[in-house]
């Protein structure tokens, strides 16, 4: 059975029929209706679809999306929920991903300093890293983000279905950004572990555990965002200004906190970032990091996936899109 | 089915930003972008890459492990120099010698380390045992020193100074803690040997170097306090440490007093022969380190991992092909805890000490990018047949 028609029931039968749905099958129910008779039906629903107009306001007030034309339907799920659906998957991936880099190389290096709990990097970049230095591309990425253009999703009902089936938020979607996670805090740890060792800085001094550990949170951070910027898909003002003063924030900070003689009276990280920049190895580690390896193994995979192996919503972006 | 039209509101920012119909663009994924990127990664990071490895390959490096040799401990030691205590003296330390042969003239500034294996600054508790107020020359209180427990004052017992009776556990070690304790106190010194048979006469422990065998950098022919040479030898000291280190962190040389036992010594009367002579007490002959000694602000900076070098002397005066001797003062103990100690002799570049990773990264990563690049022209081309 795909589909069933029940005519004159009460309030109360029309919210029981919703009911039985979402706990007989799982799924979610949008429950749709425009009078009174229709407010406990959707608010039983788990999306609750309202139409203002002819019968009053009531089912309006009740639901949580309001429509003023049931024609409007379709752009409600086609677009808006589609929309939410790209947003929401985007920034809850990105944000597990760079959390997980960062404890992850913790991770790594806590088998180096017998499980004592030491940290690598410095303690005031770690608390400002989700507050300040990468809150904007996840939050950017939830609010601007479009995959697809509207007129393609009006256009093409083939793009539908695919919400319905874990579109962006699948199981190997989440894989696949677990596992970039993984192997880019390994990547990140293990490349810059000879320097660890040497640990050379103006050339012949050696260099303490906060300096290789900021030289290790620049570089995840600008790969971190790097990366963030690999995924946006809709470009305008505001977006471009959040990734460039994401890239800025950083860089002044370990600016700023590197001219502070006391802070607290910690002295540690005192003139630190400008003895690593006077270094060109450290200039040279972060642009192996953000370009030599995002480019030739994320851009050309995502190149190769797109050429070779379309989804529809590739497809549809280039008929659509290349004419924008 | 035809575009729904709504009408779509006037573009000003305000109304265009809410309504999410701002001036915007899609990233194009196109083939021509891609590779052009490619070509340059590969056309940047190629020539970089090679001009690193070929810049690393000149470096030199060589390193010695001499705390094998003497296995000298804490308990089981030489009489390498003495101490005085009070009326008496106490011997400690072992003289170690290392011979080894140089393959090529050095240029100078040729640079004097020495590396520890498994030895871990970096655990947690030990990584905080200092306190930095107290070392930049701040003011601080006996309760902020806590993080130096358990060598943050004496034990038990008291002191007279003068006419005062203090407890010990009142008056802080300065500078206080674990990492000043433990600071690496070898004495690492360079000779130079003439020829074979001298070579031959001198064993891992001899105690006094034939003639013939002519000093190039006497480690500890340097100052305590002004890191500058008390006697002209071919090396210097100043400058091994962070300039911000000798400027701002470790500018504090505090007096031994009633309030303070530092390593200077203190020249009035205590029944604590310890105080006067600026050892840590009932430790004879470990003298507690002074907070401008280059030494050790070098031993300060935690190392990131259990085998770390850090940088001794710096050797002004070039170094012919031939035989040269290491001779050390061994008073630090590595052997009750399983590590190991090097001396080591390197050069430098550009690019730093001897580390071929980063070069030889560049010209893989440039690498991938070309065959990538390649890869990706051919699939356009047959692609664009079709």
């Amino acid at each position: 059975v795909s589909s069933a028609v029940c005519c004159r029931l009460t309030p109360l039968q029309k919210a029981n029929v919703v009911n039985m749905f979402q706990t007989k099958t799982g799924s979610t129910a949008l429950a749709i209706g425009d009078g009174a008779n229709d407010v406990s039906m959707i608010q039983e629903g788990r999306v609750g679809v309202g139409i203002m107009g002819l019968e009053g306001a009531q089912a309006a007030l009740a639901a949580d999306y309001a429509i003023p034309r049931f024609k409007h339907l379709k752009r409600l799920c086609c677009v808006h929920g589609r929309y939410a659906v790209v947003r929401n998957s985007l920034c809850v991936e990105y944000s597990f991903y760079k959390n997980m880099i960062i404890a992850l190389v913790q991770f790594i290096y806590s088998n180096y300093c017998g499980y004592s709990g030491q940290t690598l990097m410095d303690g005031w970049l770690l608390a400002f890293f989700n507050f300040a230095f990468t809150s904007i591309p996840p939050l950017f990425l939830g609010v601007f983000d479009k995959d697809v253009n509207e007129d393609a999703l009006m256009n093409e009902p083939d793009m539908f279905p695919g919400l319905a089936d874990g579109l962006y938020f699948d199981g190997p979607t989440l894989a696949r950004w677990f596992g970039e996670a993984i192997i880019h805090s390994i990547v990140l740890f293990y490349v810059t572990y000879p320097t660890m060792l040497a640990g050379d800085v103006q050339q012949f001094r050696v260099m303490d555990i906060n300096m290789f550990g900021t030289v290790l949170m620049t570089s995840t951070i600008y790969l971190v965002l790097t990366k963030n910027v690999l995924h946006i898909r809709y470009w305008q003002a505001v977006q471009v200004g959040g990734f460039v003063f994401s890239y800025l924030l950083y860089l002044v900070f370990v600016l700023i906190y590197a001219a502070i003689p006391s802070l607290f009276g910690d002295t540690i990280f005192y003139y630190s970032t400008y003895t690593l920049m006077e270094d060109p190895k450290y200039w040279m580690y972060l642009f192996l990091f953000v370009i030599g390896m995002l480019f030739p193994i994320d851009v050309a995979a995502m190149f190769v996936q797109r050429q070779l192996f379309p989804t529809i919503v590739d497809t549809m972006q280039d008929r659509y899109e290349s004419s924008n | 089915m035809s575009a729904e039209a709504d009408a779509r509101p006037e573009k000003e920012f305000g109304n265009a930003f809410f309504q999410a119909q701002m001036k915007h663009t899609y990233a194009q994924v196109s083939p021509q972008a891609v590779i052009l990127c490619l070509f340059v990664i590969a056309v940047v990071f190629i020539p970089v890459g090679a001009a690193t490895i070929i810049a690393t390959d000149a470096v030199f490096e060589w390193s010695d492990r001499y705390d094998h040799l003497n296995r000298c401990t804490h308990s089981n030691h030489g009489s390498a120099e003495t101490h005085p205590l009070g009326n008496s003296t106490v011997a400690s330390g072992c003289f170690t010698n290392v011979g080894f042969r140089l393959d090529q003239t050095l240029v100078p500034p040729i640079y004097i380390y020495y590396r520890m294996k498994g030895f871990n600054q970096n655990y947690r508790l030990y990584a905080k045992s200092f306190n930095e107020a107290q070392l930049s020359d701040r003011d601080y209180g006996l309760s902020d020193l806590d993080d130096c427990d358990p060598k943050k004052t004496p034990t038990d017992g008291t002191i007279t100074i003068g006419t005062e009776t203090k407890a010990l556990n009142t008056i802080p070690y300065a500078p206080c803690g674990q990492v000043p304790w433990s600071m690496f106190n070898d004495t690492i010194s360079l000779f130079r040997v003439p020829d074979e048979a001298t070579a031959a006469a001198i064993s891992q422990d001899t105690p006094v170097l034939p003639s013939g065998v002519t000093p190039i950098c006497v480690g500890d022919a340097f100052s305590r306090s002004t890191n500058k040479p008390t006697v002209a030898t071919g090396c210097v000291k100043e400058g091994i440490a962070f300039s911000q280190d000798v400027e701002s962190r470790f500018k504090a040389n505090p007096s031994s007093s009633a309030s303070a036992w530092t390593g200077n010594g203190y020249t009035g009367v205590t029944d604590n022969a310890f105080f006067n002579e600026g050892y840590y007490n009932n430790e004879a002959g470990h003298r507690i380190p002074l907070i401008p000694d280059e030494d050790f602000m070098v031993w300060s900076r935690i190392a990131p991992l259990a085998d770390f070098r850090k940088p001794y002397r710096k050797i002004t005066v070039g170094l012919q092909r031939g035989l040269y001797l290491w001779r050390i003062l061994e008073r630090f103990d590595t052997t009750s805890l399983g590590a190991e100690k090097y001396a080591v002799l390197a050069t430098t570049a550009w690019i730093g000490t001897k580390n071929p990773t980063l070069g030889a990264l560049y010209l893989t990563m440039g690498s991938i990018s070309l065959v990538l690049a390649f890869g990706f022209v051919g699939m356009y081309i047959a692609r664009s047949k079709e």
